[in-house]
């Protein structure tokens, strides 16, 4: 049972390399990071990136591509559309990976909750590493967060991308009852109009209707 | 109106339209379905050059959709709102891709939200939404909240219920600053 | 502008940049500080924090919350105890909130705020992921207390709030005219006002546990403001057979603990229920009044009920709507009671009287009118004639100061003077009346007075003192307000020592002692009086209105101790019944003078009278 937690495990493999921590100081120290701005959030990070509150003091920069980036920041609501995208992205990401999840919408579906684009529970799709409470959280609870993060990575506590790999069932699970719906949710639609009628067949048909 | 449009309406479509001045620079014209795209080929040769925006509205009660054409004159600076009324059983509305194709898109969209069918048009595949299955939903019998509920809740992603007994303790100011 | 005009050491100007205050703000060494105090704005919206001890739990804000973040959950307190509060505070889940303190505008106790702290952020820590979905969702989710509270943010004091602080208007006559005649000067809701009062109520539903009666009052105040007067009515009958009479003279202790009292007036509850019953009319009134009968056949048993005020009026609804037979006893020749023989009629005139008593007679209640039990008709014939017997008499009695001439002719005591009144008799008035008492009584026979007065020498001369301090007097603050309007003067805080005599044996005056407190620390009654500060107040005529009692002469004293007789009260188990098997009792014998209480009362009795059948 104790090699099945991530945690233990993850810190003896830690343990064994007499590395791991100075790898983990750099890993925490040099973060480029993905902003998927799907969101309201995203008007929270110009302030946090450039001169008012300098992310880069802090060793984390944007990255252009998921492949070269540490660090995915979801920045707000996630509509089923862009839930597909992120997950393609993380997927596409190296690891070592973290997830940060901003504001409320990624903890519990925030204002968004009751809207029937956007999902409720991020964490039921991709692990998510640090969530910061807010609507939206203002640079000063976006760089906590970041701080806290590196905390997490110098520990070796962030894990969330093996514990990814490790309930990839879960996650795909969860994944598939959203995005690879096969029937409707509440009452399926029946489109009148499912066979392309032309215009003209449509006229005749409204005036047969109109003489019975 | 600057440009005396509503009295040349009257005069040129006569009883097919109803006209009525909105404001000092917005008209609204409504007409029926068949003489929508008259109506908006005359508006354009009278330099209503710019369709600004389409849009629908579902009159659940009156079991009618209206469509709005929102047209408008960079000479008379005028804007004109052209409005019909649809059946919402069987919605269809003839396509105005010939007279303005940018209004392919809006067209695209009004039949993924509504449902509403333009022969004509060449691209009414789904634009915004993934995977859609159920009424459109900007229908007003399509219940959003139902469906978030039918779909994203840990219920419904058949995990177990996360509101079951958790009991909330009030944490002791010593404790805040959040555990830090 | 070629390059070698310029200066060789231009570059270097910029190392005067060097010298400069950065515009970065490091944060967490360094925090914005634009707003005098370190941090956001001092009206920011950050984490909530509420004051439980002003919480009263009403649940506004979970109602207002757009995206359902706040839940309600119990503080484990028996509810039924609790008085003006209901035992739940508010939880927040900051997987929800967005902050927009809608909660805190709403809030109508003023005890819910934001905070300048918002910082909240949390690294997962669970190993299997649903574990850590399900412990995220509850480390979000806070129940704001005193956490934070010491760096308070935007809070709402009142001009911002939501609610509707004021009452909606309503006509009264002018003090000037009503004091000159006995007509019903609150004039009630006009639609437009009723709708707009029934608006401002939040359906928190302190009311309902705070009446005795436990009537639906939010339950009938969406009735009105739906415009379902019908429904209203219905939900109305559910608990209190009498609506029209309370909607005028009801004590309204709902009124005392709403939740918008807390910042400003409370609904007007009581003329609210005045409106649907007027604007609804007494025809419809009573029919679904004595639609509640058709639910139960006829059972074949028979109560008998001494005295026709509210309780004994209740317990024949009830009892008729259960299916029994019920004869009620009166010895006034019109039912009633205290409501139609000592009320006056300014306050509650006949016709609301007729209109409730009305649909009891229509469901077949039997009333024995001008039958004194005891002359007429003997207790214990009623013992044997009937199934149960409920005694209902109330107080129809004064009671005396007892000080140094109290039965001088010119005396008199108020519930008797009121009751002579009521019947059309002309009383003893003179120019200048001195009043003992502080209570609603007090208040109608002074009231009643000064219309007399005004009728007659068309001047209002009264003064009334009594024992309580200001702002201790029992009557309520409205018919304090009216009084003084309508021109009596009131003196709080003396003690009647003797009425003063002239040399022809005419009354000139009663003296009084300063009154120092008129409870003890136990809150036992037992006045102390500072018998070096006296005054004097000049009268003719003084009236006595210190309380009521009752009169048991038609009981026999073996009777009386079986009963559970104690000081002119009653002391009896939760279901009304006496010692005495198949007697019950209800009223104003039991707690006191209360219109409602006696109400839910002779709610209670029906209901073990009931029981009672059932078993047997």
């Amino acid at each position: 049972m104790e090699m099945d937690n991530l945690y233990l495990a993850n810190l003896r493999e830690e343990k064994q390399n007499m590395w791991g921590g100075l790898v983990n100081y750099f890993r925490k120290r040099s973060m480029w990071m993905l902003y998927y701005c799907t969101g309201c959030g995203a008007i929270e990070l110009p302030p946090t990136m450039t001169s008012r509150y300098d992310m880069e003091r802090l060793g984390m920069g944007p990255m252009a591509t998921p492949r070269q980036a540490d660090l995915l920041l979801i920045t707000g609501y996630l509509s089923v559309k862009t839930l597909k995208r992120v997950i393609w992205s993380y997927e596409q990401m190296q690891e070592p990976k973290y997830v940060v999840g901003f504001g409320s919408c990624p903890i519990n579906g925030g204002i968004y909750w009751d809207a029937y684009p956007v999902i409720n529970h991020l964490e039921a799709f991709i692990p998510v590493d640090m969530s910061i409470a807010g609507c939206m959280p203002r640079p000063q609870a976006i760089i906590d967060a970041f701080e806290k993060l590196m905390g997490e990575i110098q520990e070796g506590k962030a894990i969330g991308y093996k514990r990814y790999e490790k309930h990839y069932d879960w996650y795909k699970k969860n994944q598939d009852a959203v995005l690879g719906r096969t029937e409707a949710v509440l009452k399926p639609w029946n489109d009148p109009f499912a066979s392309n009628p032309s215009v003209d067949e449509l006229m005749a048909l409204e005036k047969g209707e109109s003489n019975v | 109106m600057s440009d005396n449009i509503l009295a040349r309406a009257g005069k040129m479509h006569g009883d097919k339209i109803e006209c009525r001045e909105k404001y000092k620079a917005q008209l609204e014209i409504k007409t029926h379905r068949d003489y929508v795209l008259n109506l908006l080929t005359w508006l354009k040769s009278e330099r209503y050059v710019h369709l600004s925006f389409m849009s629908c509205i579902d009159w659940i009660e009156e079991n009618e959709f209206e469509l709005v054409w929102h047209v408008f004159s960079y000479e008379s600076k005028n804007h004109i709102l052209v409005k019909t009324r649809l059946n919402r059983e069987k919605p269809w509305m003839h396509t105005a891709i010939n007279i303005w194709p940018h209004v392919q898109p809006y067209e695209q969209e009004i039949h993924e939200m509504f449902g509403v069918y333009f022969p004509g048009n060449p691209d009414l595949s789904g634009l915004f939404l993934h995977n859609w299955l159920d009424l459109p939903p900007l229908r007003k019998d399509f219940i959003a909240k139902d469906y978030s509920l039918a779909l994203y809740t840990t219920d419904a992603l058949g995990l177990t219920p996360p509101f079951d007994d958790i009991d909330i303790v009030e944490i002791t100011a010593e404790e805040s600053r959040d555990g830090e | 502008m070629s390059l070698g005009e310029r200066s060789f050491f231009v570059p270097f100007s910029t190392l005067a940049n060097l010298f400069k205050k950065p515009e970065t703000i490091a944060y967490p060494k360094e925090d914005l500080d634009v707003h005098g105090v370190k941090g956001p704005s001092l009206k920011y919206r950050g984490m909530h924090a509420n004051d439980h001890d002003v919480c009263i739990g009403c649940g506004n804000c979970s109602t207002v919350c757009p995206t359902a973040a706040i839940n309600m959950i119990s503080t484990g307190v028996n509810d039924a105890e609790l008085t003006g509060a209901n035992a739940q505070r508010p939880t927040v889940d900051y997987g929800r909130c967005c902050f927009c303190a809608f909660c805190v505008d709403a809030c109508p106790s003023g005890s819910l705020t934001m905070t300048r702290e918002y910082i909240f952020t949390r690294a997962s820590e669970k190993e299997s992921p649903l574990e850590e979905l399900i412990w995220k969702c509850d480390e979000f989710t806070l129940e704001p207390g005193s956490r934070w509270s010491e760096n308070p943010g935007w809070q709402c004091h009142g001009e911002e709030t939501w609610l509707d602080l004021e009452r909606s208007h309503m006509e009264h006559m002018t003090p000037e005219k009503r004091v000159g005649s006995f007509i019903e000067f609150v004039l009630g809701f006009t639609k437009e006002e009723a709708l707009r009062e029934a608006a401002r109520c939040i359906e928190c539903g302190i009311c309902t546990k705070t009446c005795p009666a436990n009537m639906g009052i939010p339950e009938y105040i969406r009735g009105i403001y739906d415009n379902d007067l019908e429904e209203s009515v219905r939900v109305m009958y559910e608990t209190n057979p009498l609506p029209g009479i309370c909607g005028r003279i009801c004590t309204h202790k709902c009124e005392s603990v709403c939740a918008i009292s807390h910042k400003g007036e409370p609904v007007a509850i009581r003329w609210l229920k005045r409106y649907a019953i007027d604007a609804l009319g007494p025809d419809k009134v009573a029919e679904i009044a004595s639609s509640a009968k058709e639910m139960f056949s006829p059972s074949g048993k028979k109560v008998a009920i001494i005295g026709a005020g509210p309780a004994g009026l209740s317990a024949a609804y009830y009892l008729s709507t259960m299916g029994h037979g019920v004869t009620v006893f009166e010895r006034m020749p019109k039912a009633g009671g205290t409501m139609r023989y000592g009320i006056p009629a300014y306050r509650l005139p006949d016709e609301s009287i007729d209109n409730d008593v009305r649909a009891m007679a229509e469901m077949g209640v039997d009333f024995r009118m001008k039958t004194r039990v005891g002359t007429d008709v003997s207790f214990e014939s009623l013992r044997k004639d009937y199934d149960a017997v409920l005694v209902a008499v109330g107080f129809p009695m004064g009671r005396s100061t007892r000080i140094e001439n109290h039965d001088h002719p010119d005396t008199g005591l108020a519930i008797l003077l009121l009751n002579q009144i009521r019947l059309g008799e002309e009383i003893p008035v003179h120019e200048n009346i001195v009043i003992i008492g502080g209570g609603n009584v007090a208040m109608d026979i002074a009231r009643s007075m000064a219309r007399l007065q005004k009728v007659k020498y068309g001047k209002v001369s009264i003064i009334l003192t009594c024992l309580e301090g200001e702002g201790e007097m029992p009557a309520d603050n409205e018919e304090i307000e009216e009084s003084i309007e309508e021109g009596i003067i009131i003196n709080p805080g003396w003690a009647p020592k003797a009425i003063e005599l002239d040399d022809d044996g005419k009354i000139k005056g009663l003296k009084c002692a300063r009154c120092l407190r008129v409870f003890d620390e136990n809150r036992r009654f037992n006045p102390k009086i500072d018998e070096d500060d006296l005054t004097f107040y000049p009268g003719t005529q003084v009236v006595e209105a210190i309380g009521q009692a009752s009169d048991y002469t038609f009981l026999s004293e073996d009777d009386l101790a079986a009963m559970g007789h104690e000081r002119g009260r009653f002391k009896v188990s939760d279901g009304m019944d006496s010692g005495l098997k198949g007697v019950f009792i209800a009223g104003d014998i039991v707690h006191g003078p209360d219109v409602i209480h006696a109400v839910a009362d002779g709610h209670k009795a029906a209901r073990s009278i009931d029981t009672l059948f059932n078993q047997g």
